[in-house]
């Protein structure tokens, strides 16, 4: 059970509920990937996760805020758009109107 | 009022997911060659697609999340990758069909070779994704497109014998130098024209980027209810067109003047250019969004920020994705290659993809995690694994028929 | 398992490919004959709705160059046939002749549709509706 200051513990299925799931940044609602793994603390009875797992980053339990049919988490610090950032900086924002809302 | 647009996503999705090149160039074939004794593919395709387009957009409107999304979770990695090459293979060879289409629009329209249309369509298409609403785009090609409803129109203004027509409609089975080869061969086309994937990744992606929530619901129903069977009545059209006018006469369908040639025995001048304006609307509507399809399946299988809701700065890699596609689909383009056969191919590929396609829908649409209380009535499932079981058969025989039919000779 | 996918494989490419030469020559040429036929037709058609002013010139001579590209490749498709018998043989020129009468036919219209020349177009069409003619009685020596 995640343990966050706003959501009481759930019992969740890893596979289901977890893996493979998209993460929604909680700032803006913005997709941060997907979560390709799960940390468990397997000390605790009964096990609890510990950590998402998404490319580089680790996103510790307190950062989760909600588990829906996407999991939004609270980013921060955390960079989970690199990938996104570099081809930002390296292709897209070279093609003029890249910065504009479409109309 | 905003019912009323929002109807016209299912338009779009319909006109130029149901009849687009692909449909066109099928349909008038299959017309010139077998009359219509294949015209009941078309209605099983349509209720086929209905069936699996109102399961992704109720799977939006409850989970907010797109059809595709969810593949990875509920198939595991290693089916879902597969799903993703399969349906992104057959979408990018759709989309080298549509702006192929394009070109031969411009080309028919203005006798200038259709290869100089081509990368002035390219870019067309990556311009307008690059900076149009994704509910002007909609709008604008949606009603644009309606002007096919002119084959319908010619279709009357032939005159043709409706008897005859339906007593052919009635017998399933090939006629004059046709056998049961090709028959089956040219079905298994029709039914990938039908159904082909990009529409029920569009038609899924499109609920998101239109912001559905469970009070669209009514709103992604009648999308589906109204749309594609326009659609398939439009496709019907064009297959009567070519009955009545080319198989008395033995002409085959290889070209898209072919295809519209009928519009202008019927109705004239007038008639040519709406059809040309309509063939235009559904082939660009088509390339936007099966070039956005190609975007919507790589990017929710991975993850990343996607959508035209988004400033593209914001969804880098998603835009880099459609680039590349429109790039490569040009390309492929200028060796010469002609369109009209890569879209003969490009629609029995889509047959052999769609069971993976449409099995992660059918599981996904019975999920109470994504659809809460709305999943699947057992009806609505036994008609969808029956379409399952469908689309195996059609996708397993695809291959053999291609080898023994010699492409459908 | 093996097996049976061995045979089915075999069956498929039997099935693609079989029967004397004498009947490859005749499907062959009943093949190409029905192709052609549908490219004099098309042209024909095209000429006929240019005439009653159904079309712009542009479009009509679009789809007479699509169908003159059509012809060519049913005759070069058939020419490169070997006849192996006498038979064969005098079926291969009476074909290669009349696929060469549409040839010429459906040439001259595209020349005069890019000449904008309707006249002469028109003059093509007791040629093109003969070439049909001919052409389908071929088409009708195999299935």
């Amino acid at each position: 059970m995640p343990r966050t200051p706003d959501t009481s513990g759930r019992v969740l299925h890893a596979q289901l509920h977890l893996l493979d799931r998209q993460l929604i940044d909680q700032a803006d609602g913005h997709l941060a990937g997907k979560i390709d793994d799960v940390e468990l603390d397997l000390d605790a009875d009964p096990p609890v996760v510990a950590a998402l797992i998404t490319g580089r980053e680790r996103i510790t339990a307190r950062r989760i805020a909600a588990i829906d049919t996407a999991v939004t988490v609270v980013v921060e610090d955390l960079d989970l758009d690199y990938y996104d950032n570099w081809v930002e900086n390296h292709v897209i924002a070279k093609i003029p109107g890249a910065g504009d809302a479409t109309e | 009022m905003k019912k009323v647009l929002g109807v016209t996503l299912g338009i779009l999705t319909a006109i130029g997911g149901f009849v687009d090149i692909g449909d066109l160039v099928t349909n008038a074939l299959v017309g010139a060659r077998f009359g219509l004794h294949l015209a009941w593919v078309v209605i099983v395709g349509v209720i086929g697609i209905c069936l699996y387009a109102e399961m992704c957009g109720r799977v939006v409107a409850m989970s907010g999340r797109p059809v595709f999304d969810l593949i990875r979770e509920r198939l595991g990695p290693r089916t879902g990758l597969l799903t993703l090459v399969a349906s992104f293979l057959v979408t990018l060879l759709t989309l080298i069909a549509e702006i192929g289409g394009v070109a031969l629009a411009f080309e028919l329209a203005s006798g200038v070779n259709y290869l100089l249309w081509m990368p002035l369509a390219a870019f067309a298409v990556w311009l307008v994704i690059w900076r149009v609403k994704f509910s002007r785009l909609e709008q604008v090609f949606g009603l644009m497109g309606l002007l096919l409803v002119v084959f319908a129109v010619a279709l009357f203004k032939l005159g043709p014998d409706w008897g005859e027509l339906l007593h052919q409609a009635t017998r399933p089975h090939p006629i004059g130098h046709e056998d049961w080869s090709t028959y089956a061969y040219f079905a298994i086309a029709l039914f990938g024209a039908a159904m082909t994937p990009y529409e029920v990744f569009f038609f899924s992606s499109g609920g998101v980027e239109e912001k559905w929530t469970r009070r669209d619901l009514v709103t992604a129903r009648s999308n589906v209810f109204v749309g594609f069977p326009l659609g398939g009545i439009l496709s019907l059209a064009i297959m009567g067109c070519t009955a009545v006018l080319f198989l008395p006469a033995g002409i085959q369908v290889g070209t898209l003047g072919q295809v519209t040639l009928p519009v202008a025995v019927a109705l004239g001048k007038i008639g040519l250019a709406i059809v040309l304006i309509g063939v235009f609307a559904a082939t660009f509507g088509a390339a936007l969004e099966t070039a956005l399809s190609c975007g919507y399946t790589i990017a929710q299988y991975r993850g990343w920020q996607w959508g035209k809701l988004v400033r593209p700065r914001e969804a880098s890699r998603f835009h880099v994705v459609m680039i590349v596609c429109i790039v490569l689909a040009m390309l492929t383009l200028l060796t010469s290659v002609d369109p009209v056969l890569v879209t003969e191919y490009s629609v029995v590929f889509a047959a052999m993809a769609l069971p993976l396609t449409y099995l992660p829908i059918l599981i996904v649409a019975n999920d109470p995690d994504y659809v809460g209380k709305e999943t699947n009535g057992p009806l609505r499932n036994a008609f969808g694994l029956v379409y399952l079981a469908l689309l195996v058969v059609a996708s397993l025989a695809a291959i053999p028929l291609m080898i023994i039919t010699k492409g459908g000779q | 398992m093996r097996r049976a996918v061995a045979i089915t494989l075999l069956t498929i490419l039997i099935l693609s490919g079989c029967g004397s030469p004498d009947q490859k020559l005749r499907s062959a040429a009943a093949q190409s004959a029905r192709s052609a036929a549908s490219e004099v037709s098309t042209t024909r058609l095209a000429v006929e709705q240019l005439r009653a002013q159904h079309l712009w010139t542009r479009s009509a001579g679009q789809i007479v160059k699509d169908a003159e590209k059509g012809v060519e490749t049913a005759a070069s498709s058939f020419s490169a046939q070997q006849p192996s018998t006498p038979t064969s043989t005098r079926l291969y020129e009476q074909v290669t002749k009349t696929l060469d009468d549409a040839q010429t036919a459906v040439t001259a219209v595209r020349i005069a549709l890019g000449n904008d020349d309707l006249a002469a177009a028109e003059q093509q069409l007791p040629a093109l509706r003969q070439s049909a003619t001919d052409l389908s009685r071929i088409g009708e020596l195999a299935q």
